[in-house]
């Protein structure tokens, strides 16, 4: 699908830097969830062991990947699921409209899911008239204000609880305070009610049990538990890639996902659902519906470069971590995964390097995610990586090109450099003070308008060398 | 070919194979790492730990040494939280405690999953000021009761009433968390997996607004503990 952003990067980096309240927010938010993974690490014990155990079970799955979700599908019909196949965001979409009409439903209720952002579900639901609600705390309020997520563990931290409560009043006719506890408690009452009528419940799926067939949730409000409990249909969305094993390998995962997530030691609810509901149960969905989404995903296997991003468990934590990420926040990304994993994952998904292969360019290659993820993906090298194919496809502009060009030719001769050096060295009177440049000519002004660039040196080091060796030769009695 | 045939064969391919993979692959990672399956904690230790995580998340938790006593903490608890109107698993442990004939005496009303009234289950589990369950194990290392779903044992009883209240006797405690999914594995190898499985570790939270933990969004606000020794 061509999706495209509304504004080319640079344009929604100054959006989102001009944002104060989205700065502050995003700090907190994302020093409270680096600070609580850091300690609950630490307290856990041999972090890079359990780093290593997630990074090959995740390999194995992926490189095995058609054994495993050929199991999967089996063992989801086995019992008595309905396993559908979407190739693109469109056919995902497609299944899902199909369900509705086919239940008559009139109301859908949601718990968080990435893959359905991903392929935009509501709006497909809402042009035929469904009411679709967000159950999710953050993505209640964000879908009253009618955004989308910024962070994909915190999907409303960019809303303070004064422009929550005026929403809130606003919806309701009440007059609630903006405490906390007041307006937890007015989503409470809201959701309940829908809760309880909604004809599907909509889910995501962190994890997919290939052996048993089963899905596996992590979550925190009960929002998960109620649309998978309550209404008679339970539809859940699945990338195609979130698979293990068996059981036994989800052991790995609960230790590894809630810490690299919010620094939790697990979380509040860990939900298995096996298919619908059993001969006698008395709640549970009656209907269970398994959407396997590809769109994009297949063709990043076997690509050496990058196959290894689909080991990602979605904890976000290389976004807590990430400098770019930290000052513009999750919506200058443009697209449903923010961070380093949505700069690295965007342009593979979307399969579209024009349009997204400026993405891998928001980030300072500082390694900081690498180290963050819980899985071990090399993200600041693919990072790179991308960042090569983005040049070689001809997309970088003509002038950087153009730079990029003269550079290595001046570099590639020692005449041409050290003479280059001299001309930088004659133009730095009339660009430095106090040893560094504040206003670069022509692209500097990237670098320079936010920070100062450093004066090249009087003497270079060669000449410094020359005359050192001079000396060196000539005065042994220094010794 | 199918959507199913053609997505594995797409797979397939992509991964350097003629035909999806028939056989079940190799593997050495399987899953903790090996040092933290020798992690093993005595049944006073895993008592003593439950208690620590499940009360450092507001959890209240008790141990007792005999039924006697567990319904006395009960009563204590119901006459604080002033409870009266009360659902329960259909669990034998539940009935054989008596915690029917106590909350009768208390003047509370106790419902009990898939029995009496004609009336929808869920709406009388949403009605209620607490729900009480029978906990098929509890995890130690992290405080989290494990809650397998059947006609008797609701998933809406732990879920709607704003407070949860769990009985076990202390062997069903394990060390770890994987105890756990290592009978789940094995449940699934003999066909017996419940439709659901709910680990639940202290009351529903969220941070979502401006990072500030609240309470109860959509499950339980209070959750309860009561250990029998």
């Amino acid at each position: 699908m061509s999706v495209k952003p509304a504004l080319p990067l640079k344009e929604r980096m100054k959006h989102a830097i001009a944002d104060e309240t989205l700065i502050a927010a995003v700090k907190k938010t994302t020093d409270r969830l680096e600070g609580g993974k850091l300690s609950s690490s630490e307290a856990l014990g041999n972090w890079e062991e359990w780093r290593k155990q997630g990074s090959r079970i995740r390999s194995h799955v992926v490189e095995h990947l058609d054994y495993y979700l050929g199991q999967l599908i089996e063992n989801v019909k086995k019992r008595g699921g309905h396993v559908h196949i979407a190739d693109s965001a469109k056919e995902a979409v497609d299944i899902f409209l199909r369900i509705t009409r086919e239940k008559n439903a009139k109301s859908v209720i949601k718990s968080k899911s990435m893959v359905s952002e991903e392929v935009h579900v509501n709006k497909a639901l809402e042009d035929i008239g469904v009411e679709v609600i967000e159950s999710d705390l953050g993505e209640y309020i964000i879908q009253l204000f009618g955004e989308a997520p910024s962070h994909i563990i915190v999907p409303a931290i960019h809303k303070n609880r004064y422009q929550i409560k005026d929403k809130f009043n606003e919806i309701s006719g009440e007059n609630l305070t903006e405490d906390t506890p007041t307006l937890t408690a007015f989503a409470r009452r809201q959701l309940r009610k829908a809760f309880l009528q909604a004809d599907i419940g909509v889910s995501g799926c962190n994890f997919a049990i290939a052996e048993t067939g089963s899905i596996v949730m992590f979550t925190n409000e009960g929002n998960g538990r109620m649309v998978t409990t309550l209404p008679p249909v339970h539809v859940a969305f699945m990338g195609m890639e979130r698979l293990i094993p068996s059981f036994e390998d989800l052991e790995t995962f609960v230790n590894l996902l809630p810490r690299s997530a919010t620094g939790q030691k697990i979380t509040t609810y860990v939900s298995v659902i096996n298919g619908a509901r059993q001969e006698g149960d008395l709640d549970g969905a009656q209907e269970f519906h398994l959407i396997i989404v590809d769109n994009g995903r297949s063709k990043i296997l076997g690509d050496e470069e990058f196959q290894e991003v689909l080991n990602c468990i979605r904890c976000g934590a290389c976004l807590n971590v990430c400098p770019v990420y930290r000052h513009i926040g999750g919506h200058a990304y443009g697209d449903v995964y923010p961070g380093p994993i949505g700069a690295v994952l965007t342009p593979l998904l979307r399969d579209d390097m024009e349009t997204w292969g400026d993405l891998p360019y928001a980030s300072s290659l500082c390694g900081a995610c690498t180290e963050a993820c819980p899985v071990r993906i090399p993200l600041h090298d693919m990072l790179v990586r991308h960042r090569a194919r983005y040049v070689k496809l001809g997309l970088a502009p003509k002038w950087e090109q153009m730079a990029f060009k003269a550079w290595s030719k001046t570099f590639a001769r020692p005449g041409r450099y050290k003479l280059s050096m001299k001309a930088a060295r004659l133009m730095v009177p009339f660009m430095a003070r106090d040893g560094f440049i504040e206003k670069g000519p022509l692209n500097m002004m990237g670098w320079t308008h936010a920070r100062h660039f450093p004066s090249p040196a009087k003497q270079s080091f060669r000449e410094q060398w020359s005359k050192l060796s001079g000396e060196l030769k000539g005065g042994g009695d220094h010794e | 070919m199918n959507k199913e045939q053609a997505l594995l064969q797409r797979i397939a391919n992509r991964l350097g194979r003629t035909e999806p993979l028939k056989e079940k692959p190799k593997r050495d990672a399987i899953g903790a790492p090996d040092f933290w399956r020798e992690f093993k904690l005595s049944e006073e230790e895993k008592i003593q730990r439950f208690c620590e995580s499940w009360r450092a998340l507001t959890g209240v938790a008790e141990v007792v040494d005999s039924e006697a006593e567990a319904l006395e903490v009960l009563k204590r608890w119901a006459q604080e939280e002033n409870l009266k109107h009360l659902i329960r698993w259909d669990h034998p442990e539940l009935e054989n405690l008596g915690v029917d004939s106590l909350f009768e005496s208390l003047g509370a009303k106790m419902e009990i999953w898939g029995r009496g009234e004609t009336r929808s289950m869920k709406e009388i589990a949403n009605d209620a000021e607490a729900g009480i369950t029978w906990a098929d194990y509890a995890v130690a290392d992290t405080g989290t009761l494990a809650l397998f779903s059947s006609r008797e044992k609701a998933r809406s009883v732990s879920l709607l009433p704003p407070i949860h209240i769990a009985i076990f006797r202390a062997e069903q405690l394990v060390t770890r968390i994987g105890e756990v999914m290592v009978k789940m594995d094995q449940m699934g190898r003999e066909g017996g997996l419940p439709a659901g499985v709910n680990f639940i570790t202290g009351p529903s939270r969220s941070a979502d607004i401006e990072n500030d933990l609240s309470i109860g969004v959509h499950g339980p606000k209070k959750v309860y503990a009561l250990i029998i020794k």
